[in-house]
């Protein structure tokens, strides 16, 4: 009787300290149609340039948790932090196929595909799970706008593009489930367990 | 006791050759203390020069993102076919200008470099202050683009 007091107990402590992770809500302006839908807010569509040269939609990254940020390969105080809080992430997930690392360059006169190949190969990721994008000014500053209209949930935010160094987290379906401050490692640290809860809920 | 002495002489050449080679080796050491305390306060100053160059592009480049914004309105209001000749000059010639001076950031950032460990103090130091004076004008462009911006945007946006 005596040791059945001490296992329950023992198993009330555990259960107690164990506290489930709470679902990421989609963030943005959810809005409500007149016939009573929900909609809910998704990256816009978008081509660009990978590393290899080699055309990436939003269609290829449909079905994956992705990992967006806005970054330029010359910058210098912003994005080599945030990189490496980028490296910590790719590190900690290799063993999710379904995870990728989307990064937008927000100078591409400059950030050729050569150049982020360069980039790329420095950090010493594959390309099959981190990609460096770059394409038309005017498609990649409207696109870093959306993201950044989608996190603030405000549609008319100010400014052009984003270069707040924020990770952004996306789930299969194209909404953005998480954000954070990718130069605070604490931050990343809590980031990180959104993707962790994202991945073990299929994604979605 | 006679037999004793060149021992003796010995001894005490011994002891004052040890004397000297003390005192040599306390001054080599303090020369050694000296030259490294210079040579730290000269990495300091490249270091400290590196960071006051950083700190001014890192007051300038957030903004980057209004600039483009002002730039993405403008773009809007050009399509607008109601405004006069005189007006699209206008909008035309503030559009360049926060273009120019966007490109002006961009190729600022992208030719600078932190001075190579190793490189002669006073060569860095004069690359950093050159880099400083650069991306004042740099900022300023942007500053002048920006107001002349956001007057245009405050005339045709009402």
């Amino acid at each position: 009787m005596r040791y059945f007091f001490i296992i329950a107990l023992a198993a009330v402590l555990i259960t107690s300290g164990c506290q489930e992770k709470k679902p990421l809500p989609i963030i943005g302006n959810i809005e409500t149609t007149a016939t009573g839908d929900t909609i809910y807010p998704v990256i816009r569509d978008f081509s660009f340039i990978n590393q290899d040269s080699q055309v990436v939609t939003n269609k290829d990254l449909l079905g994956k948790v992705t990992i967006a940020d806005f970054f330029f390969t010359s910058c210098p105080s912003i994005c080599p932090i945030v990189k490496k809080q980028e490296l910590r992430l790719y590190d900690r997930f290799d063993n999710y196929p379904d995870l990728m690392l989307v990064s937008f360059t927000i100078d591409p006169k400059r950030d050729t595909p050569e150049r982020l190949h360069l980039y790329a190969q420095n950090l010493e990721v594959d390309p099959k799970r981190w990609v460096f994008l770059t394409g038309p000014k005017d498609e990649l500053h409207a696109i870093s706008k959306d993201y950044v209209s989608i996190v603030l949930e405000d549609p008319d935010a100010p400014g052009g593009f984003d270069h707040s160094g924020r990770l952004i987290l996306v789930d299969k379906n194209a909404h953005v489930r998480s954000f954070c401050n990718g130069t605070d490692p604490k931050e990343v640290d809590r980031f990180m367990e959104d993707v962790q809860w994202l991945l073990d809920n299929g994604g979605e | 006791m006679l037999s004793n002495q060149p021992a003796l002489i010995q001894f005490v050449l011994k002891l004052q050759q040890i004397r000297r080679m003390m005192k040599t080796g306390y001054r080599i050491s303090v020369l050694f203390i000296l030259l490294a305390a210079f040579s730290c306060a000269a990495d300091h100053a490249v270091d400290d020069a590196y960071a006051q160059v950083l700190a001014l592009h890192d007051e300038v480049m957030p903004q980057m993102s209004t600039m483009s914004g002002l730039e993405m309105t403008l773009q809007e209001i050009v399509k607008d076919s109601t405004i006069s000749q005189s007006g699209l000059d206008s909008l035309q010639q503030c559009l360049k200008a926060l273009g120019d001076a966007e490109e002006g950031m961009w190729e600022w950032m992208n030719q600078f470099k932190k001075p190579e460990t190793g490189t002669d103090k006073n060569e860095a130091l004069r690359y950093l202050e050159t880099k400083k004076e650069s991306i004042k004008m740099v900022g300023t462009a942007m500053a002048s683009s920006m107001e002349s911006a956001q007057k245009l945007v405050d005339q045709y946006k009402k």
